[in-house]
């Protein structure tokens, strides 16, 4: 049941380029950036990022696709997951930022690090979040994040973008 | 939702598909600079071959550890079975070691059914008798899908010792599944006419026919220890009516060439036609990691009923 619309499509658009401003303050090489967007929607996110950051400063950054799924920590307490497609190139030397919709406990998060030392030794990993709605159970924070959004455990964050959902905005349910 | 991977006779379509479908992701991992990933990690996977096999054991052991699995080799045809043990104690005593998948190959048919029956373990299916080799022929259909897209009406030969051969009967009922014209060809004591009313395939004992039209052409190995001792006259006779070279590949230069390994050269395959451009042999070795990381995913890698049942059932939140 829809409880609350935290977000519309303006106000994802003015996140977004708030974000890719705190990126262009924070690096000073764009060459060694990488963009790792998570499946699903955090794939879509790096992409709409990369495309601001070519609009607006006219630098071409480099976005990647990664599936955490292999690296979950709860396979065998789940029904099968299909898997998704993966399209990472070296990190070795790199900045990395992930990018994914909803930061919850913090456990895919986790994956995906592991997933990337997979690839090569990155020279730092940043992560960059549109909703932050808690309930961490490991130690792990966004640098750059859209909005955080308290909510009781019953709820749930639903972030739909335009590429899968053919509309943008956040929404909670419960 | 299958349980044991047995044969592709009992497998349904959308099950061959859901194992290509993640196939294809494996495959990107095995490009990768550290080709792991942890999906089974934790996971013991046992490979039990009572018959000498290089290949599909190697496949087998590299997919799991690929998979991050444990995966131990047991060859069984010199120790146990040698001082007497039954299949039945055999499979009681591997099982008491808490595997959660049990690789088999058996020269006895439906082994691996029989022994589904002593063990809580995943039961895999490397080759039984004559009966089924169901991942050689997911593998061998996977690569016929990465070339062709869709295998409705396309024809796919089958050509040698069909009599002889599990991997022919696993590769009939899997492709015709996917709509294909499956025939065979090979001599008469090895493609039997009743094979044609039994199988719903064409049989053909003239290659040159038989090649005519073919879009793909599976070649079988000649099993020297089996069929050269007692169905055919010789393996010289064998290479000149039935062995594939390249003046017989002069009117249809496009078909595919596939193979299950190791190849006789020069007996059923020329070595022209197993090194040309058409030959998929080697890739048919490259898909067949990916399909059997593929296998054990979909047997192993998720909640099973007999395990996890106990575990919070409260996981199904999003943004996890």
């Amino acid at each position: 049941m829809l409880k609350a619309k935290i977000l519309n499509e303006q106000e994802i658009n003015k996140i977004l380029h708030r974000l890719m401003y705190e990126i262009y303050e924070n690096h000073k090489d764009f060459d060694e950036l990488l963009l790792v967007g998570l499946w699903t929607r955090g794939v879509f996110l790096s992409r709409r990022i990369a495309e601001i950051f070519l609009n607006e400063k006219g630098i071409r950054l480099d976005t990647s696709e990664l599936d955490v799924t292999p690296y979950r920590d709860d396979l065998y307490t789940k029904e099968k997951i299909a898997l998704k497609t993966t399209n990472l190139i070296s990190t070795q030397e790199r900045s990395i930022i992930i990018v994914d919709d909803v930061l919850f406990t913090g456990r895919t998060i986790r994956g995906a690090i592991e997933a990337i030392f997979d690839f090569g030794r990155p020279k730092k990993i940043e992560l960059l979040i549109l909703i932050d709605r808690g309930h961490r159970e490991l130690p792990i924070n966004a640098n750059y994040l859209g909005r955080f959004v308290p909510t009781s455990s019953k709820e749930d964050v639903n972030v739909r973008l335009k590429e899968i959902d053919n509309v943008d905005e956040v929404i909670i349910l419960e | 939702m299958i349980s044991h991977l047995l044969s592709t006779k009992n497998l349904e379509l959308n099950e061959a598909l859901e194992i290509f479908d993640n196939a294809r992701k494996f495959l990107e991992v095995l490009d990768r600079p550290t080709k792991k990933v942890p999906i089974l990690k934790g996971k013991l996977i046992l490979t039990v071959f009572f018959e000498p096999s290089t290949r599909t054991r190697t496949s087998f052991e590299i997919a799991g550890k690929t998979l991050g699995a444990d995966v131990v080799n047991l060859s069984i045809s010199q120790s146990s079975t040698k001082k007497g043990e039954t299949i039945k104690d055999t499979c009681l005593t591997l099982n008491a070691m808490k595997p959660d998948c049990i690789v088999i190959r058996h020269s006895v048919s439906k082994i691996p059914d029989y022994i589904t029956n002593f063990t809580s373990a995943k039961i895999v299916n490397a080759g039984d008798g004559s009966n089924e080799h169901p991942s050689q022929a997911l593998l061998d259909a996977f690569t016929l899908l990465q070339h062709f897209g869709d295998l409705s009406g396309k024809k796919i030969l089958i050509l040698g010792d069909v009599l002889n051969s599990r991997v022919a009967r696993s590769n009939i009922w899997l492709l015709k599944k996917f709509g294909a014209k499956v025939s065979l060809c090979g001599p008469s004591t090895l493609v039997r006419e009743e094979f044609e009313k039994e199988w719903d395939v064409d049989v053909y004992w003239d290659l040159d026919e038989a090649i005519n039209d073919a879009d793909a052409i599976i070649v079988l190995r000649i099993q020297l220890e089996r069929a050269a001792s007692a169905w055919i006259p010789s393996t010289r006779e064998y290479s000149i009516f039935y062995g594939l070279n390249t003046k017989r590949l002069v009117n249809n230069n496009k078909v595919l060439i596939m193979h299950p390994g190791p190849m006789n050269r020069g007996l059923e395959i020329s070595s022209e036609v197993a090194d040309s451009d058409n030959a998929l042999i080697r890739k048919q070795v490259t898909n067949g990691l990916a399909i059997r990381m593929s296998i054990f995913y979909h047997l192993l890698g998720h909640k099973v009923d007999n395990i996890g049942e106990h575990l919070d059932k409260n996981t199904e939140q999003r943004g996890y």
